[in-house]
Protein backbone atom coordinates (compact mmCIF):
# COMPACT_ATOMS: atom_id res chain seq x y z
CA UNK A 1 0.00 0.00 0.00
CA UNK A 2 2.48 2.78 0.77
CA UNK A 3 4.83 1.59 -1.61
CA UNK A 4 2.45 1.87 -4.21
CA UNK A 5 1.67 5.19 -3.01
CA UNK A 6 4.97 6.14 -3.06
CA UNK A 7 6.08 4.96 -6.85
CA UNK A 8 2.80 6.91 -7.75
CA UNK A 9 4.51 10.47 -6.39
CA UNK A 10 7.28 9.88 -8.82
CA UNK A 11 5.36 10.10 -11.25
CA UNK A 12 4.18 12.69 -10.50
CA UNK A 13 4.68 16.37 -12.15
CA UNK A 14 6.97 19.10 -10.29
CA UNK A 15 3.06 21.00 -10.24
CA UNK A 16 1.43 18.37 -8.75
CA UNK A 17 3.77 17.82 -5.97
CA UNK A 18 3.80 21.61 -5.44
CA UNK A 19 0.43 21.52 -4.96
CA UNK A 20 0.95 18.52 -2.45
CA UNK A 21 3.90 20.08 -0.65
CA UNK A 22 1.86 22.88 -0.30
CA UNK A 23 -0.86 21.15 1.81
CA UNK A 24 2.02 19.86 4.22
CA UNK A 25 2.29 16.27 1.94
CA UNK A 26 5.74 15.55 3.25
CA UNK A 27 5.87 12.38 1.02
CA UNK A 28 5.56 14.93 -2.15
CA UNK A 29 8.50 16.94 -0.72
CA UNK A 30 10.41 14.13 -0.35
CA UNK A 31 9.71 13.21 -3.85
CA UNK A 32 10.70 16.47 -4.99
CA UNK A 33 14.05 16.18 -2.79
CA UNK A 34 14.55 12.73 -4.46
CA UNK A 35 14.01 14.41 -7.94
CA UNK A 36 16.78 16.99 -7.30
CA UNK A 37 19.38 16.26 -4.46
CA UNK A 38 21.76 15.37 -7.55
CA UNK A 39 21.30 18.66 -9.53
CA UNK A 40 21.67 21.02 -6.53
CA UNK A 41 24.11 19.10 -4.73
CA UNK A 42 26.63 19.26 -7.78
CA UNK A 43 25.93 22.87 -8.73
CA UNK A 44 26.91 23.56 -5.09
CA UNK A 45 29.94 20.93 -4.98
CA UNK A 46 31.21 22.91 -7.92
CA UNK A 47 31.02 25.93 -6.59
CA UNK A 48 32.85 25.33 -3.09
CA UNK A 49 34.52 22.24 -4.15
CA UNK A 50 34.33 20.69 -0.89
CA UNK A 51 31.95 17.48 -0.81
CA UNK A 52 31.25 17.76 2.99
CA UNK A 53 30.30 21.16 2.70
CA UNK A 54 28.51 20.49 -0.48
CA UNK A 55 26.16 18.02 1.41
CA UNK A 56 25.44 20.41 4.34
CA UNK A 57 24.61 23.08 1.91
CA UNK A 58 22.37 21.30 -0.43
CA UNK A 59 20.23 19.74 3.17
CA UNK A 60 19.63 23.37 3.68
CA UNK A 61 18.92 24.18 0.14
CA UNK A 62 16.04 21.68 0.89
CA UNK A 63 15.15 22.59 4.53
CA UNK A 64 14.86 26.70 2.93
CA UNK A 65 12.64 25.37 0.13
CA UNK A 66 10.54 23.56 2.58
CA UNK A 67 9.87 25.91 4.84
CA UNK A 68 9.08 28.47 1.83
CA UNK A 69 7.16 26.47 -0.17
CA UNK A 70 3.96 28.52 0.59
CA UNK A 71 5.78 31.59 -1.21
CA UNK A 72 6.78 29.78 -4.03
CA UNK A 73 5.49 31.25 -6.74
CA UNK A 74 4.92 28.78 -9.91
CA UNK A 75 5.28 31.20 -12.94
CA UNK A 76 9.01 29.68 -12.89
CA UNK A 77 9.95 25.95 -12.44
CA UNK A 78 10.54 24.41 -9.22
CA UNK A 79 14.31 23.81 -10.00
CA UNK A 80 15.02 26.78 -11.09
CA UNK A 81 13.80 28.28 -7.67
CA UNK A 82 16.24 25.44 -6.22
CA UNK A 83 18.89 26.47 -8.29
CA UNK A 84 19.05 30.28 -7.15
CA UNK A 85 18.66 28.97 -3.31
CA UNK A 86 21.71 26.88 -3.62
CA UNK A 87 22.99 29.06 -5.80
CA UNK A 88 22.88 32.09 -3.34
CA UNK A 89 23.75 30.03 -0.15
CA UNK A 90 27.14 28.62 -2.16
CA UNK A 91 27.94 32.49 -2.48
CA UNK A 92 27.29 33.21 1.30
CA UNK A 93 29.23 30.25 2.17
CA UNK A 94 32.28 31.39 0.06
CA UNK A 95 31.40 35.06 1.38
CA UNK A 96 32.04 34.17 4.68
CA UNK A 97 34.28 31.77 4.00
CA UNK A 98 36.63 34.27 2.81
CA UNK A 99 35.97 36.47 5.56
CA UNK A 100 37.09 33.62 7.83
CA UNK A 101 40.42 33.27 5.45
CA UNK A 102 40.61 37.27 5.80
CA UNK A 103 40.60 37.25 10.24
CA UNK A 104 42.75 33.96 9.84
CA UNK A 105 40.44 31.96 11.69
CA UNK A 106 40.61 29.23 9.26
CA UNK A 107 43.96 26.97 8.98
CA UNK A 108 46.37 27.94 6.59
CA UNK A 109 46.17 24.94 4.77
CA UNK A 110 42.28 25.62 4.23
CA UNK A 111 43.11 28.94 2.35
CA UNK A 112 42.74 27.37 -1.02
CA UNK A 113 39.43 25.09 -1.06
CA UNK A 114 41.25 21.83 -1.39
CA UNK A 115 39.38 19.68 -4.17
CA UNK A 116 39.25 16.24 -3.02
CA UNK A 117 42.81 14.78 -3.45
CA UNK A 118 43.71 10.97 -4.03
CA UNK A 119 47.65 11.28 -3.59
CA UNK A 120 48.36 7.58 -4.11
CA UNK A 121 46.31 8.10 -7.73
CA UNK A 122 47.68 11.14 -8.75
CA UNK A 123 47.80 10.22 -12.77
CA UNK A 124 47.15 11.49 -15.91
CA UNK A 125 43.26 12.08 -15.97
CA UNK A 126 43.65 13.15 -12.32
CA UNK A 127 45.78 15.93 -13.16
CA UNK A 128 43.45 17.03 -16.13
CA UNK A 129 40.66 16.81 -14.24
CA UNK A 130 42.24 19.35 -11.35
CA UNK A 131 43.37 21.36 -14.02
CA UNK A 132 40.25 21.96 -15.21
CA UNK A 133 38.92 22.06 -11.83
CA UNK A 134 41.41 24.85 -11.14
CA UNK A 135 40.74 26.73 -14.18
CA UNK A 136 36.55 27.46 -13.35
CA UNK A 137 37.52 28.20 -10.12
CA UNK A 138 39.77 31.49 -10.87
CA UNK A 139 36.86 32.40 -13.49
CA UNK A 140 35.04 35.72 -12.30
CA UNK A 141 31.94 34.46 -10.01
CA UNK A 142 29.50 35.18 -12.46
CA UNK A 143 30.96 33.52 -15.62
CA UNK A 144 32.11 31.07 -13.43
CA UNK A 145 27.85 30.26 -12.25
CA UNK A 146 26.95 30.85 -15.63
CA UNK A 147 29.33 28.17 -17.42
CA UNK A 148 28.41 25.48 -14.39
CA UNK A 149 25.14 26.07 -15.36
CA UNK A 150 25.12 25.93 -18.94
CA UNK A 151 28.02 23.22 -19.76
CA UNK A 152 27.39 21.42 -16.32
CA UNK A 153 23.64 21.24 -15.53
CA UNK A 154 22.95 21.87 -18.90
CA UNK A 155 20.04 24.15 -18.73
CA UNK A 156 18.84 26.42 -21.11
CA UNK A 157 19.55 29.82 -21.51
CA UNK A 158 15.96 31.22 -20.50
CA UNK A 159 16.10 28.73 -17.27
CA UNK A 160 19.61 30.22 -16.39
CA UNK A 161 18.13 34.00 -17.22
CA UNK A 162 15.33 33.13 -14.59
CA UNK A 163 17.75 31.84 -11.96
CA UNK A 164 20.33 34.96 -12.36
CA UNK A 165 17.94 37.86 -13.84
CA UNK A 166 20.43 38.58 -16.50
CA UNK A 167 19.49 38.61 -20.25
CA UNK A 168 20.09 35.76 -22.61
CA UNK A 169 22.18 37.83 -24.52
CA UNK A 170 24.24 38.90 -22.04
CA UNK A 171 24.34 35.14 -20.62
CA UNK A 172 25.63 33.92 -23.86
CA UNK A 173 28.39 36.39 -23.70
CA UNK A 174 29.67 35.51 -20.28
CA UNK A 175 29.30 31.94 -21.54
CA UNK A 176 31.85 32.44 -24.63
CA UNK A 177 34.13 34.10 -22.62
CA UNK A 178 34.44 31.78 -19.51
CA UNK A 179 35.00 28.87 -22.17
CA UNK A 180 37.65 31.35 -23.63
CA UNK A 181 39.08 31.67 -19.95
CA UNK A 182 39.58 28.19 -19.58
CA UNK A 183 41.37 27.24 -22.59
CA UNK A 184 43.95 29.98 -21.76
CA UNK A 185 44.14 28.92 -18.35
CA UNK A 186 44.69 25.02 -19.81
CA UNK A 187 46.85 26.10 -22.58
CA UNK A 188 48.82 27.88 -20.47
CA UNK A 189 49.43 24.86 -17.96
CA UNK A 190 50.01 22.73 -20.34
CA UNK B 1 25.93 38.80 -38.29
CA UNK B 2 28.68 40.35 -36.72
CA UNK B 3 32.16 38.38 -35.46
CA UNK B 4 30.76 39.77 -32.05
CA UNK B 5 27.34 37.79 -32.21
CA UNK B 6 29.01 35.00 -33.91
CA UNK B 7 31.23 34.08 -30.86
CA UNK B 8 29.13 33.84 -28.42
CA UNK B 9 26.96 31.32 -30.43
CA UNK B 10 31.06 29.24 -31.09
CA UNK B 11 30.47 27.31 -27.18
CA UNK B 12 27.00 26.19 -28.35
CA UNK B 13 28.38 25.46 -31.62
CA UNK B 14 30.98 23.04 -30.89
CA UNK B 15 28.49 21.46 -28.21
CA UNK B 16 26.25 20.92 -31.24
CA UNK B 17 23.99 22.98 -29.28
CA UNK B 18 22.24 25.35 -31.82
CA UNK B 19 19.31 25.34 -33.93
CA UNK B 20 19.98 24.92 -37.48
CA UNK B 21 19.92 28.14 -38.79
CA UNK B 22 22.32 29.52 -36.25
CA UNK B 23 24.45 26.35 -37.05
CA UNK B 24 24.25 28.25 -40.75
CA UNK B 25 24.75 31.55 -39.80
CA UNK B 26 28.00 29.97 -37.91
CA UNK B 27 28.91 28.31 -41.18
CA UNK B 28 28.58 30.64 -43.32
CA UNK B 29 30.43 33.01 -41.39
CA UNK B 30 33.50 31.05 -40.78
CA UNK B 31 33.65 30.52 -44.82
CA UNK B 32 35.00 33.91 -44.60
CA UNK B 33 36.40 34.97 -40.96
CA UNK B 34 39.60 33.14 -40.09
CA UNK B 35 39.51 34.78 -36.99
CA UNK B 36 35.93 33.02 -35.96
CA UNK B 37 37.51 29.91 -37.60
CA UNK B 38 40.64 29.58 -35.32
CA UNK B 39 38.30 30.75 -32.12
CA UNK B 40 36.16 27.75 -32.84
CA UNK B 41 38.81 25.21 -33.40
CA UNK B 42 40.44 26.31 -30.27
CA UNK B 43 37.16 26.26 -28.18
CA UNK B 44 36.48 22.72 -29.72
CA UNK B 45 39.49 21.01 -28.47
CA UNK B 46 38.94 22.95 -24.78
CA UNK B 47 35.27 21.23 -25.06
CA UNK B 48 36.25 18.08 -26.33
CA UNK B 49 38.50 17.59 -22.91
CA UNK B 50 36.08 19.14 -20.98
CA UNK B 51 33.55 16.33 -22.08
CA UNK B 52 36.51 13.80 -21.40
CA UNK B 53 37.00 14.70 -17.45
CA UNK B 54 33.06 15.26 -17.37
CA UNK B 55 32.48 11.75 -18.71
CA UNK B 56 35.08 10.58 -15.79
CA UNK B 57 33.49 12.45 -13.21
CA UNK B 58 29.89 11.29 -13.60
CA UNK B 59 31.25 7.51 -14.35
CA UNK B 60 32.86 8.05 -10.38
CA UNK B 61 30.09 9.55 -8.93
CA UNK B 62 28.99 8.43 -5.99
CA UNK B 63 24.91 8.56 -5.48
CA UNK B 64 23.82 11.64 -3.51
CA UNK B 65 21.40 11.13 -0.95
CA UNK B 66 20.28 13.73 1.73
CA UNK B 67 16.80 12.92 1.97
CA UNK B 68 17.62 11.55 5.85
CA UNK B 69 19.49 14.17 6.27
CA UNK B 70 17.05 17.32 5.41
CA UNK B 71 13.81 15.05 6.81
CA UNK B 72 16.08 15.06 10.15
CA UNK B 73 16.39 18.42 10.10
CA UNK B 74 13.15 19.62 9.13
CA UNK B 75 12.15 17.61 11.90
CA UNK B 76 14.01 19.02 14.40
CA UNK B 77 12.85 22.21 13.04
CA UNK B 78 16.28 23.65 12.55
CA UNK B 79 16.05 27.29 11.34
CA UNK B 80 18.22 28.98 8.56
CA UNK B 81 18.62 31.73 10.82
CA UNK B 82 16.88 35.09 10.13
CA UNK B 83 18.62 38.60 8.63
CA UNK B 84 20.39 40.57 11.29
CA UNK B 85 20.22 43.64 9.91
CA UNK B 86 17.64 44.88 6.87
CA UNK B 87 19.50 45.11 3.45
CA UNK B 88 19.81 49.09 3.03
CA UNK B 89 22.14 48.78 6.21
CA UNK B 90 23.80 45.84 5.45
CA UNK B 91 26.00 45.72 2.46
CA UNK B 92 27.79 49.13 3.97
CA UNK B 93 27.88 47.45 6.88
CA UNK B 94 29.36 44.67 6.59
CA UNK B 95 31.82 45.73 4.02
CA UNK B 96 32.91 48.41 6.94
CA UNK B 97 32.87 45.91 9.40
CA UNK B 98 34.63 43.04 8.04
CA UNK B 99 37.36 45.99 7.49
CA UNK B 100 37.48 47.18 11.25
CA UNK B 101 37.34 43.53 11.98
CA UNK B 102 40.26 42.74 10.07
CA UNK B 103 41.91 45.45 11.49
CA UNK B 104 41.15 44.66 14.86
CA UNK B 105 42.59 41.34 13.88
CA UNK B 106 45.47 43.32 13.45
CA UNK B 107 45.57 45.18 16.40
CA UNK B 108 44.72 42.35 18.06
CA UNK B 109 48.27 40.93 17.02
CA UNK B 110 50.00 43.59 18.17
CA UNK B 111 50.90 44.86 21.92
CA UNK B 112 50.15 48.05 23.04
CA UNK B 113 53.27 49.99 25.13
CA UNK B 114 51.52 49.18 28.33
CA UNK B 115 51.68 45.13 27.54
CA UNK B 116 47.66 44.88 27.14
CA UNK B 117 45.87 43.91 23.82
CA UNK B 118 43.69 46.02 21.45
CA UNK B 119 40.62 44.86 21.07
CA UNK B 120 38.38 46.44 18.44
CA UNK B 121 35.24 43.47 18.30
CA UNK B 122 34.00 41.74 21.44
CA UNK B 123 33.94 38.33 20.06
CA UNK B 124 30.17 38.22 20.31
CA UNK B 125 30.00 40.88 17.35
CA UNK B 126 32.58 38.92 15.29
CA UNK B 127 29.58 36.18 15.79
CA UNK B 128 27.54 38.03 14.83
CA UNK B 129 29.21 39.55 12.00
CA UNK B 130 30.24 36.12 10.57
CA UNK B 131 26.57 35.13 10.92
CA UNK B 132 24.72 33.74 8.23
CA UNK B 133 22.49 36.39 6.43
CA UNK B 134 19.65 35.36 4.94
CA UNK B 135 20.04 35.25 1.11
CA UNK B 136 16.38 35.96 0.88
CA UNK B 137 17.09 39.50 1.07
CA UNK B 138 19.73 39.64 -1.56
CA UNK B 139 19.76 39.90 -5.34
CA UNK B 140 21.94 37.71 -7.50
CA UNK B 141 23.79 40.77 -8.31
CA UNK B 142 24.00 42.07 -4.71
CA UNK B 143 25.16 38.86 -3.45
CA UNK B 144 27.77 38.68 -5.95
CA UNK B 145 29.19 41.79 -4.96
CA UNK B 146 28.74 41.04 -1.34
CA UNK B 147 31.10 37.48 -1.93
CA UNK B 148 33.79 39.82 -4.10
CA UNK B 149 34.07 42.69 -1.75
CA UNK B 150 38.27 43.83 -2.73
CA UNK B 151 40.37 43.55 -0.17
CA UNK B 152 41.81 46.96 -1.13
CA UNK B 153 38.10 48.57 -0.60
CA UNK B 154 37.77 46.92 2.48
CA UNK B 155 41.35 48.56 3.55
CA UNK B 156 40.63 51.76 2.41
CA UNK B 157 37.59 52.18 4.21
CA UNK B 158 38.49 50.86 7.28
CA UNK B 159 40.81 53.82 7.72
CA UNK B 160 38.39 56.20 7.56
CA UNK B 161 35.79 54.35 9.60
CA UNK B 162 38.05 53.51 12.39
CA UNK B 163 38.08 55.48 16.08
CA UNK B 164 40.66 58.02 16.00
CA UNK B 165 42.34 55.83 18.97
CA UNK B 166 42.30 53.06 16.97
CA UNK B 167 43.41 54.55 13.84
CA UNK B 168 46.69 55.87 16.21
CA UNK B 169 47.17 52.36 17.06
CA UNK B 170 46.35 51.07 13.48
CA UNK B 171 49.33 53.23 12.78
CA UNK B 172 51.44 52.70 15.10
CA UNK B 173 51.05 48.67 14.28
CA UNK B 174 51.44 48.92 10.99
CA UNK B 175 54.10 51.85 10.46
CA UNK B 176 57.17 52.85 12.05
CA UNK B 177 56.52 56.38 10.71
CA UNK B 178 55.18 59.16 12.72
CA UNK B 179 51.53 58.06 13.69
CA UNK B 180 50.43 62.33 13.67
CA UNK B 181 51.49 62.45 10.04
CA UNK B 182 49.13 59.20 9.31
CA UNK B 183 46.55 60.66 11.25
CA UNK B 184 46.71 64.37 10.28
CA UNK B 185 46.21 62.82 6.29
CA UNK B 186 43.85 60.55 6.94
CA UNK B 187 41.44 63.28 8.69
CA UNK B 188 42.25 65.89 5.83
CA UNK B 189 40.27 64.32 3.23
CA UNK B 190 36.85 62.24 3.22
CA UNK B 191 37.60 59.95 0.11
CA UNK B 192 39.28 56.79 1.42
CA UNK B 193 41.23 56.22 -1.60
CA UNK B 194 42.70 59.42 -0.92
CA UNK B 195 43.74 58.36 2.68
CA UNK B 196 46.20 55.34 1.00
CA UNK B 197 46.96 57.75 -1.76
CA UNK B 198 48.26 61.25 0.21
CA UNK B 199 49.58 59.16 3.07
CA UNK B 200 53.78 59.05 2.63
CA UNK B 201 54.47 56.42 -0.06
CA UNK B 202 56.38 54.64 2.64
CA UNK B 203 53.37 54.72 4.95
CA UNK B 204 50.77 53.15 2.17
CA UNK B 205 52.71 50.61 0.72
CA UNK B 206 53.61 49.61 4.21
CA UNK B 207 50.00 49.29 5.06
CA UNK B 208 48.89 47.32 1.69
CA UNK B 209 52.11 44.68 2.32
CA UNK B 210 50.67 44.36 5.87
CA UNK B 211 47.61 43.52 4.55
CA UNK B 212 48.48 41.43 1.66
CA UNK B 213 50.25 39.60 4.20
CA UNK B 214 47.39 38.42 6.13
CA UNK B 215 45.34 38.53 3.10
CA UNK B 216 45.39 34.74 1.69
CA UNK B 217 43.60 36.06 -1.30
ZN1 LIG C 1 34.26 36.48 -37.39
Amino acid sequence: MYMAYRENMTERTDEELIARCKNGDRHAFDTLVTRYQERIYWIIKRMVRNHDDAIDLTQDVFVKAYQKITSFREDSGVYTWLYRIGINMSLNHLRKRKLRQLLSFDDLSMEVPSDDQTPSQIHEKEEMRRLISNAIERLPEKQKIVFLLRYYEELPYEDISTILGTSVGGLKANYFHAAKKIEAFVRNAL
Amino acid sequence: MRCKEIEKLLPDFVSNKLSRTETQAVREHMKTCARCREEQESLRNIFLLLDNVKNLESASAKPVNVLAGVRTRINAGRKIRTPWVSLPRLVPYATVSAAILILGFFLLRTPQPDGKEYQIFTEQEERMLLQEIDTDSFTFEELLALSQTSFEEITSNSLLDLPDDAFITASEALTPINENDALTYALATTDPEDVLESLPSEVSEKILENFEKQSPL
